[in-house]
């Protein structure tokens, strides 16, 4: 346990806690309303508000701030055009994905010196979160925390049927606008740690495993929320210890835990059916 | 006393219009079905009271309130046509029927131990409640129609809209279900407004027959409505019906 006694590490692995448990329990809403492509489109937005920041110097303590009021335009906007276009969702996606992605890449062309940091933005890094980013990360976490304890039966309502929802007097706009501004910031914060590529994925694969698992819709909330923590913190300590990317660990620890449980389920059914088969 | 009122209802999709000149009202207490063949706007018709959609002119009163004051949407129990859930969303049977609470107890409020009273109830008079704890996924589709109607029913509305709720449920349960209307109007004073393609049943049980093809063709009685020569105006040719 020697990495606690890097202050870095400690940081590192507090902002994993945070991410950890924020991203799979905005994801659950996310991959019910069969939305996953979102966050990863909110990602690439942030990127090119991190590039942006970079280029037009924004100081280093005010950074994520500022990448967060970018992702945060960035998902008024692409809602709107949700609601506006004519565009069906996942090209609407697409789109914006792709406008983030070269809007950041031109970006960080052009502030120079950029090279090394990109990196750390597209796969994680352990060693990028500051004092004050930590301090940014805890509020956002509390801010989406306290919207799901007391929205998540609403959420739940209207990501399982809008229109009756509608019918039953829930503001559905409102909520949804307020939830993909929660995606947004969540995604601007978590790109320190998993980075841009792979923030969707810690939002996404924990809640997969769970509906493999879970029976109820409780039980996939609680187990995700289990899930994006343990392959969080389990992720950043390999990748401390074996010197890799922090994203890329914690999304492939995620991932053993879906193909294991997938594997296990399979064997089960198989053998389920074969016994009720033979003994009716 | 109105509780549903439609005053000079116009409705098109851009190049359609759907329904035209739609003027009627439910009463409060009675058993309201509108009939009408495939297409004809019932659905259509019942997402305007509802407020999903917008009619390009006219007025939808509920409780007597134009549609965009109303706020007691509790008092609505809706069971749309074929109701699904998202694909695959992970359920219990008493979870999703739990979501008829929803309305009546406010945002940011939890269940309570009425709200799954009220939720155990619902299931019992769908005759579900041995099912409860199973996820919806694993239920046939008619036994998922009846969740659907236990969710309406579990926040206890003083309207039932209900959109061919028959579509799905076997022979056997649909006469069960429609003593279950007939007993909760009659014992709890519930307005019933059904949308029915089964126009051979619904006449032994509705007090008044709207039908609509476009516009509002004929209504009354099920003895006034349901003649053949009415019903041939209606669908377009020869039908028999009961009655
Ligand atoms: N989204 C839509 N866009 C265009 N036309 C539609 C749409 N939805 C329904 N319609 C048309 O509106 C008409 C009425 O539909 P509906 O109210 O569902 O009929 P019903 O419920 O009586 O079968 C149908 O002819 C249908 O083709
Ligand atoms: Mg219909």
């Amino acid at each position: 346990m020697d990495m606690l006694h890097y202050d870095f590490m400690i940081r590192a692995l507090f902002a994993g806690l945070i991410t950890g448990l924020i991203c799979p329990a905005l994801g659950v809403f996310l991959v019910l309303r069969r939305y996953s492509f979102m966050a990863d489109t909110l990602a690439h937005i942030s990127l090119a508000g991190v590039a942006f920041g970079l280029l037009i110097g924004v100081a280093a303590e005010f950074s994520l701030l500022f990448t967060l009021g970018v992702a945060t335009v960035g998902a008024l906007i692409a809602d709107y055009l949700r609601v506006r276009s004519r565009l069906s969702a996942d090209a609407l996606l697409a789109l914006v994905m792709s406008a983030g992605l070269a809007l950041a890449v031109v970006f960080f062309g052009l502030s120079r010196g950029g090279a090394l940091d990109i990196t750390s933005y597209l796969f994680g890094s352990l060693m990028t979160v500051s004092a004050a980013d930590l301090w940014l990360i805890l509020i956002v976490g509390t801010i989406v925390l306290l919207f799901l304890i007391f929205m998540a039966k609403e959420m739940y309502f209207i990501c399982s049927d809008e229109e009756a929802a509608r019918v039953s007097g829930l503001p559905v706009d409102l909520l949804n606008r307020i939830f993909i501004l929660l995606v947004a910031m969540t995604v601007a914060v978590s790109l320190r740690v998993v980075g841009t590529l792979l923030v969707g994925a810690l939002m996404v694969i924990p809640v997969l495993t769970s509906l493999i698992v879970g029976r109820s819709f409780r039980q996939v909330v609680y187990l995700s929320l289990a899930l994006g923590v343990l392959s969080s913190l389990l992720g950043l300590t390999a990748s401390y210890q074996f010197g890799l990317a922090a994203g890329g660990c914690v999304v492939l620890v995620a991932l053993a835990f879906f193909i294991v449980s997938y594997g296990i389920k399979q064997l089960f059914t198989l053998f389920k059916k074969r016994w009720v088969v033979k003994n009716g | 006393m109105k509780v549903i009122e439609l005053q000079n209802i116009y409705f098109s999709y851009s190049d359609r219009v759907i329904l035209e000149d739609i003027n009627l009202a439910v009463e409060k207490g009675e058993y309201l079905a509108l009939i009408g063949p495939n297409g004809s706007g019932k659905t259509t018709l019942v997402k305007l009271i509802l407020g999903l959609m917008e009619p390009v002119c006219g007025k939808v009163l509920v409780f007597g309130t134009p549609l965009k004051q109303f706020k007691d949407w509790h008092r609505l129990g809706y069971v749309p046509q074929r109701a699904v859930l998202n694909n695959g969303f992970p359920v219990t049977v008493r979870e999703a029927a739990a979501a008829g609470r929803f309305g009546r107890i406010g945002l940011c409020r939890k269940l309570k131990r009425e709200d799954w009273e009220a939720v155990e109830e619902a299931l019992e008079m769908v005759g579900l409640l041995s099912l409860q704890h199973k996820p919806l996924l694993e239920l046939s589709g008619g036994q998922q129609q009846r969740v659907f109607i236990a969710r309406a029913l579990a926040g206890h509305p003083d309207i039932l809209i209900l959109d061919e709720p028959q579509v799905g449920l076997d022979d056997r349960y649909l006469y069960d279900f429609y003593c279950l209307l007939k007993q909760l109007k009659k014992e709890r004073a519930i307005t019933i407004f059904i949308v029915s393609h089964d126009i051979g049943e619904i006449g032994s049980w509705a007090d008044r027959i709207i039908c609509l093809n476009k516009k509002v063709l004929y209504q009354g009685t099920p003895r006034e409505v349901l003649n053949p020569a009415k019903l041939k105006d209606v669908y377009g040719m020869n039908l028999y019906a009961a009655n």
